[in-house]
């Protein structure tokens, strides 16, 4: 089976600080990845490199065959941005919905724009789409209205409305209040059991051996291990692993005896 | 305990007092500050009313405004508030777009029009508006450039406050985040789709209040080009009559009026104008 993502040898460079340090990694179709680490190990940076929102220094990016290699120029290279766009979607930790645009607005303005449908197709895709994540009823409401759980699942509408093969989630429910954080869980939770293509950066520790079938450690902009949650939750390898798991148990562990 | 049990009116929660208290408070200095402002209006009414006031023997006059002549003359002078709002609409109009495309150019990663940008808002606000206004209008036809007096004035008074208000536009340009570029080019927008859809009416909504102040300044200042004698708005045509009769006290004094009572009815509307752009915000 060919990868839906394919990393060749990635490094990013912030000035003179090097984020990521030759990562390779490839995803498979209807493959749930979760990357965890702690906070500055290069998680986001890796995830927003995948489609150009940061700038690679060196390596490839492969996604559903279309292939970038860092340092590319000109207009094969915008081209190839745009082609991998279009085959990614992406939810900012921020939401980042369009303020002045209703929620179905928000979901109809990839159809529109970018593929150039007529407006009652759009509606449609934008619609059912709304539908898949519960909030068909808000498609009239500006963002300013709605909670930041259903900002999040706006978001969510709107990357799906491009179809994309992979979704990228880039710490989704970190800006949520805690009682906000469940909905969003579990409307990836159904995208994950519907067979999307999904890479999850998150500290959701629990989310991840829910619904993940690997699981990424990154630490200093390395992947220091990956497997299945079971096996590295259980049978950490990597002191990092262990470090980071400690810390969440730590975080997480009811106050009994207190 | 027994609760008394007045059947007439349900008794106030604390907070309802509070509040009501606070809006007694902010009712009161509201009321204070209006009747202060009428006798002040009064006050400097009084002051030109030409009135004889005697103080034990003491007596004197307050300044005499002749009645008649402003009578005769308001509907010359007042003509001139239509010019006056014509040249500083069209100007505003002109320095708007002149704003957008400076404050634009000020993203480019293209160095000469990034220079243009950066030397055209230099150039203009390195030198006088009067300087810039004789200039469109004297300067130019010693090259044989002859422009209608109104348009001059619009080029000139548009290319000043362009310059100036090109800081509103890239204020509001970089008031849009980060995020909404990155959310708009990731669902695959082209960066020119990104910015004509995304940053920039969000950056229109940001910049339309200041650009509604920048109209209000621009009512007074476009009686600048009054001084070239070309154009035949409010302040020209006060001169005007207020010389050719020696009555300039009442001829100001009548084009003052205009202006105060046109910057009153457009702050009132620019005022209602920013409560409406700001709701509905995040």
């Amino acid at each position: 089976m060919l990868p839906i993502i394919k990393i060749t040898n990635l490094d990013k460079y912030f000035g003179r600080l090097q984020v990521l340090k030759s990562v390779t990694l490839e995803i498979f179709p209807q493959e749930v990845v979760c990357i965890i680490g702690r906070s500055g190990a290069g998680k986001s940076t890796l995830l927003r490199c995948i489609n150009y929102l940061e700038e690679p220094s060196f390596g490839d990016i492969e996604v559903d065959g279309c292939c970038i290699s860092a340092g590319k120029k000109g207009k094969e290279r915008r081209e190839l941005i745009h082609e991998i766009r279009l085959r990614t979607g992406m939810v900012f930790q921020e939401f980042n919905l369009f303020p002045h645009l209703t929620v179905l607005e928000n979901v109809m303005e990839g159809p529109l724009t970018v593929k150039k449908m007529d407006r009652a197709s759009a509606q449609k895709i934008a619609e059912m789409n709304l539908d898949r994540v519960g909030l068909l009823g808000k498609k009239n409401e500006y963002p300013s209205r709605v909670s930041g759980g259903q900002k999040q699942r706006v978001a969510i509408a709107r990357a799906l409305a491009m179809e994309p093969k992979v979704m990228l989630f880039d710490e989704p429910t970190s800006a949520l209040d805690p009682e906000l954080i469940g909905e969003v869980l579990s409307v990836m939770k159904t995208l994950a059991r519907e067979g999307t293509t999904m890479l999850v950066v998150t500290h959701e520790i629990e989310f991840a051996c829910d619904v993940a079938n690997r699981v990424i450690v990154i630490h200093d902009g390395e992947i220091v291990e990956q497997g299945a949650p079971a096996d590295l939750l259980n049978h950490p390898r990597s002191e990092h692993t262990v470090a980071l798991l400690e810390r969440y148990r730590v975080g997480k562990s009811p106050q009994l005896e207190a | 305990m027994t609760v008394d049990s007045s059947p007439m009116t349900a008794p106030k929660s604390q907070a309802d007092l509070i509040y009501e208290m606070h809006l007694r408070t902010r009712r009161r200095f509201s009321i204070g500050v209006a009747i202060s402002w009428f006798v002040m209006l009064a006050l400097l009414i009084f002051l030109f009313s030409g009135v004889k006031i005697n103080l034990g023997g003491f007596s004197f006059k307050v300044i005499h405004l002749d009645r008649a002549f402003i009578w005769d003359n308001i509907p010359f002078i007042a003509s001139g508030v239509w010019v006056t709002i014509g040249i500083s609409a069209l100007s505003i109009l002109f320095a708007t777009i002149l704003a957008l495309l400076a404050a634009l150019g000020r993203l480019s990663k293209f160095p000469p029009l990034y220079a243009l940008c950066t030397f055209y808002v230099s150039l203009i606000r390195g030198t006088p508006l009067l300087l810039q206004i004789f200039f469109w209008f004297l300067a130019l036809p010693q090259l044989g450039i002859n422009l209608p007096g109104f348009w001059a004035g619009v080029i000139a008074l548009g290319l000043n406050y362009g310059a100036y208000m090109s800081e509103i536009f890239r204020a509001g340009l970089s008031s849009v985040g980060k995020g909404q570029r990155e959310a708009a080019l990731a669902i695959g927008m082209t960066p020119g789709q990104t910015m004509t859809r995304i940053v920039i009416p969000q950056a229109l909504r940001f910049a339309i209040p200041p650009t509604g102040n920048e109209f209000i300044a621009m009512l007074k200042d476009s009686a600048l080009v009054s001084a070239t004698g070309f154009v035949h708005e409010l302040l020209w045509r006060a001169t005007k009559v207020g010389r050719a009769q020696f009555h300039n006290l009442e001829g100001l004094i009548t084009a003052a009026a205009f202006y105060w009572i046109m910057t009153l009815v457009f702050s009132y509307f620019q005022g209602r104008l920013e409560g409406r752009m700001s709701r509905g915000e995040r």
